[in-house]
């Protein structure tokens, strides 16, 4: 009876290894040529589609700016280059005028084009096609001059229109591909014109792309290229250490600490444009945080240096107000608030609060090592603060639903490189975020918003930093650094925006 | 017995329509999908217009009821997140989370059932000992950590086996052996007090009297009868191994039901969310009447009327 059902169950096991073994990816027939063109890149989430106009999230768009391209891209000094767009300039106050490339093919042949330019812009503002991307919800029409010149006409001047087009909302799609395939077709066998083309995707697994041959740079030296899911950190750090992944990204500064040891593994460090700081709710008349001194004694009283050297590990940079140093706007004459609890106290004396009070302070739990040092320094000076941590959705629902705390600890990352994105949603008096209301501010942001004159531009977000220092609706703290840990041997530039473009990466 | 199978089934229903109930409406209490799907610059208006076509701006009462209408129809409804059918994205998952929940139920017996019998039979003994401190520490550790564990020792130091994702038959060892161990501590420590009750019992005593070899006594008369609890335990714990595949296919990165179930979760992603709890728990109640079926066949002198 026992060796009967021994023989079963072994028979059991050898059926179920059998079944996994019908998936062999062939990762282990490969040889030493192909693994030397062979880049496997992991990051924490998959992206979550295919179609590249139904994703508003970094992590989908690191894998799909491999497979398509758009109309313009950055350099590595954070400057507009020319991608399918040569060129591009302002026709009149609301019309901006680009000429395109014209040897540029999609993966299947299909060419692309003017008319391209307009399906693909068209189909994203289309509501049927229910995109998240948002940031060209100010364009009214596309209009085809020729089969290789094509203006957009906005509502209203649109001076970063271009930056807009570097990313999510500038993604070109096959036109005729999709409408004689179809939307689902498109989104399970996507085309682009991008340096890879797309061959399998196991979801919340793997995306595995080809170098495209016929690329209008050049063929890329990696000719194969994967995209794998590891959403455990710990994991993620444990792939790399045995070997199985070349790149992981999007690591923490606790597990860099544990890669600095290894001799195969080189852990790279860029700084980078996203910008933390913590909201204060100043509408409330009867909440301490409604007058100003209080507000500037938060920030007197936060040593933001200190947090970047222990909890950050030194991986992060101090910044004024919202904008890193990156981003057009950016004026590095107005300095940070100095650390200086002294000051502080004496400026919640004068507003009226000699021992302090006790506030809330909502944070995503991922947060928790930055946000208890701030607890504690604010402690220091009377603050007594309660700190909710929550799962990082609810945290963002909470804050959209307007039922945050009057503080709560936010990142944001303003990748079309202009301090227009990094002020948008939080300081016109108008817009979602904002808890705080300033005739003034009000006038410069539609300044900086509407002119198409950069110098313009520019005098009114200095302007701008400088109120909002001295009113200071936010604790203001850094920006912090993108860190990757790369296998010896591969050779990859990461870029500020933190973007996983794998075009010119070699091994 | 039909009559009773029938009856159970109809109970089903109404326990699965509970579940539909109650995860319709927490899912609603924890946050708003849009709200995460939309980048932090959209506006309201293009939050409002998302919402409208997801047709979440409706009455939850009227959401509610047409989740029921469409859950008559097996309609699952649209993931938000993949913008694909929820019922097609677990059966493409459902795969994966049983090779690994049946993987790691037999790695678990083939240790649990000859560790049971060992330390039933050696009471007192020497090894006993040693057999149940280790299963008493394979239950208390959690599942997390005993993944991280072997990663550790047999992806980093040995490099002999990955540390996660699918691929050959290499792929699944780490997280069936993760996922298994609670089981296997469990099924040991059961069989060893059933089966060691059954060999105190008067039957055992005459067939040894009768002077039927030990390997006989415990193989055909005294294991037979204490497999019943085991049986009852193992359908129970389809339950847990489901539960833990959630958090080994996260450790893991192994795609399958549980690791969807986290992300949607994550994502307020309602349709998905739904679907994937009412069709576990569909998989938990059918488990169990098989449970129940089992029970008859094993002990004849059960019957259901």
């Amino acid at each position: 009876m026992l060796k009967k059902s021994f023989l079963f169950i072994i028979l059991m096991v050898l059926t179920i290894l059998g079944a996994c073994g019908l998936e062999e990816t062939g990762q282990t027939t490969e040889t030493s040529k192909e693994k030397d063109t062979t880049l496997i890149v992991a990051q924490q989430s998959d992206t979550s589609t295919l179609d590249p106009q139904k994703q508003g999230k970094m992590p989908d768009m690191n894998i799909l700016i491999n497979m398509f391209d758009t109309l313009i891209t950055t350099d590595s000094d954070q400057q507009l280059a020319p991608s399918l767009a040569e060129s591009w300039e302002v026709v009149d106050e609301d019309t901006w005028e680009f000429k395109l490339r014209e040897d540029v093919i999609f993966h299947n042949g299909e060419k692309f084009n003017a008319e391209t330019v307009k399906f693909s812009i068209e189909r994203l503002l289309d509501p049927a096609t229910q995109s998240p991307i948002v940031e060209l919800s100010n364009v009214e029409s596309v209009e085809v001059i020729d089969e290789y010149i094509v203006q957009l006409h906005t509502a209203g001047s649109d001076p970063i229109l271009p930056n807009k087009l570097t990313l999510f909302g500038g993604v070109i799609v096959p036109k005729e591909y999709i409408e004689e395939n179809g939307e689902e077709h498109f989104a399970e066998q996507p085309i682009g014109t991008g340096p890879f083309k797309f061959v399998s995707w196991k979801r919340d697994n793997e995306v595995v792309m080809e170098s495209f041959e016929d690329y209008w740079q050049g063929a890329s030296a990696i000719k194969t290229l994967k995209f794998r899911a590891i959403p455990d950190e710990a994991n993620l750090a444990a792939a790399l250490r045995a070997g199985e992944i070349d790149i992981a990204t999007g690591i923490t500064p606790d597990i860099m600490k544990q890669l600095e040891g290894n001799t195969e593994i080189n852990v790279k460090s860029e700084q980078g444009i996203r910008t933390f700081f913590i909201s204060l709710d100043t509408k409330d008349p009867e909440s301490p945080l409604h007058k100003k001194e209080v507000r500037q004694a938060l920030n007197y009283a936060v040593d933001v240096d200190l947090m970047i050297d222990s909890v950050l590990d030194g991986q992060a940079k101090r910044v004024t107000t919202l904008i890193p140093e990156e981003n057009f706007g950016y004026d590095e004459s107005i300095t940070p608030y100095e650390y200086n609890p002294e000051k502080a106290r004496e400026l919640l004396n004068e507003a009226g609060y000699p021992d302090g009070f006790d506030i809330t302070f909502d944070a995503n739990n991922l947060d928790s090592n930055n946000v208890q040092v701030i607890t504690a320094q604010l402690k220091k000076i009377g603050v007594n603060v309660e700190a909710n941590l929550m799962d990082g959705q609810t945290f963002i629902s909470n804050i959209r639903a307007e039922k945050a705390s009057p503080m709560y600890y936010q990142g944001n990352t303003g990748w079309t490189l202009d301090a227009m994105s990094n002020f948008q949603s939080y300081i016109k008096s108008d817009r979602r975020y904002n808890r705080w209301e300033d005739d003034k501010v009000d006038k410069l942001i539609d300044i900086e918003e509407q002119s198409l004159d950069s110098k313009v531009r520019q005098e009114a977000f200095t302007e701008l930093q400088e109120i909002i220092k001295e009113e200071a609706p936010f604790i203001f703290l850094y920006q912090i650094n993108n860190l990757y840990g790369i296998q010896e041997g591969v050779n990859w530039q990461p870029n500020s925006i933190g973007i996983l473009r794998m075009y010119g990466a070699s091994k | 017995m039909l009559t009773y199978i029938i009856r159970r089934l109809l109970y089903a229903v109404f326990v699965l329509f509970g579940v539909a109930t109650v995860v319709f409406f927490i899912a609603r209490m924890t946050g708003d999908p849009v709200s995460i799907m939309l980048p932090p610059d959209a506006t309201i208006e293009q939050e409002q217009g998302l919402r409208a076509s997801l047709g979440l701006d409706l009455p939850l009462i009227q959401q509610y009821l047409i989740f029921l209408g469409n859950l008559l129809k097996l309609d699952f409804g649209m993931s938000l997140r993949y913008d694909l059918p929820a019922l097609k994205l677990i059966l493409e998952r459902m795969p994966a989370t049983i090779q690994l929940g049946g993987a790691a139920m037999i790695f678990s017996l083939v240790i649990a059932i000859p560790a049971g019998i060992i330390t039933a039979v050696k009471k007192g003994k020497f090894s006993e000992k040693v057999v149940m401190s280790t299963v008493i520490l394979l239950q208390s550790i959690p599942v997390f950590w005993v993944g991280l564990l072997l990663v550790l020792v047999f992806s980093i130091t040995l490099k002999i086996l990955p540390t996660g994702g699918v691929g050959g038959p290499l792929f699944i060892i780490l997280p069936a052996i993760a996922l298994g161990t609670h089981l296997l501590a469990l099924v040991t420590r059961l069989l060893r007090s059933s089966l060691g009750e059954a060999l105190d019992s008067d039957y055992v005593r005459t067939a040894k009297a009768k002077g039927l070899l030990p390997k006989m006594v415990v193989g055909k008369h005294a294991l037979r009868n204490s497999l019943l609890p085991v049986v009852t335990i193992i359908g129970l714990e389809v339950g847990a191994l489901l539960g833990g595949s959630v958090v080994t296919e996260t450790v893991f990165a192994w795609p399958g039901v549980g690791q969807l179930l986290i992300q949607s979760i994550y994502n307020r992603d309602f349709p998905l969310v739904q679907a994937i709890i009412i069709i576990l728990a569909g998989i938990f109640v059918l488990v169990n009447l098989i449970v129940d079926i089992l029970y008859v066949i094993i002990d004849p002198r059960i019957k259901y009327n």
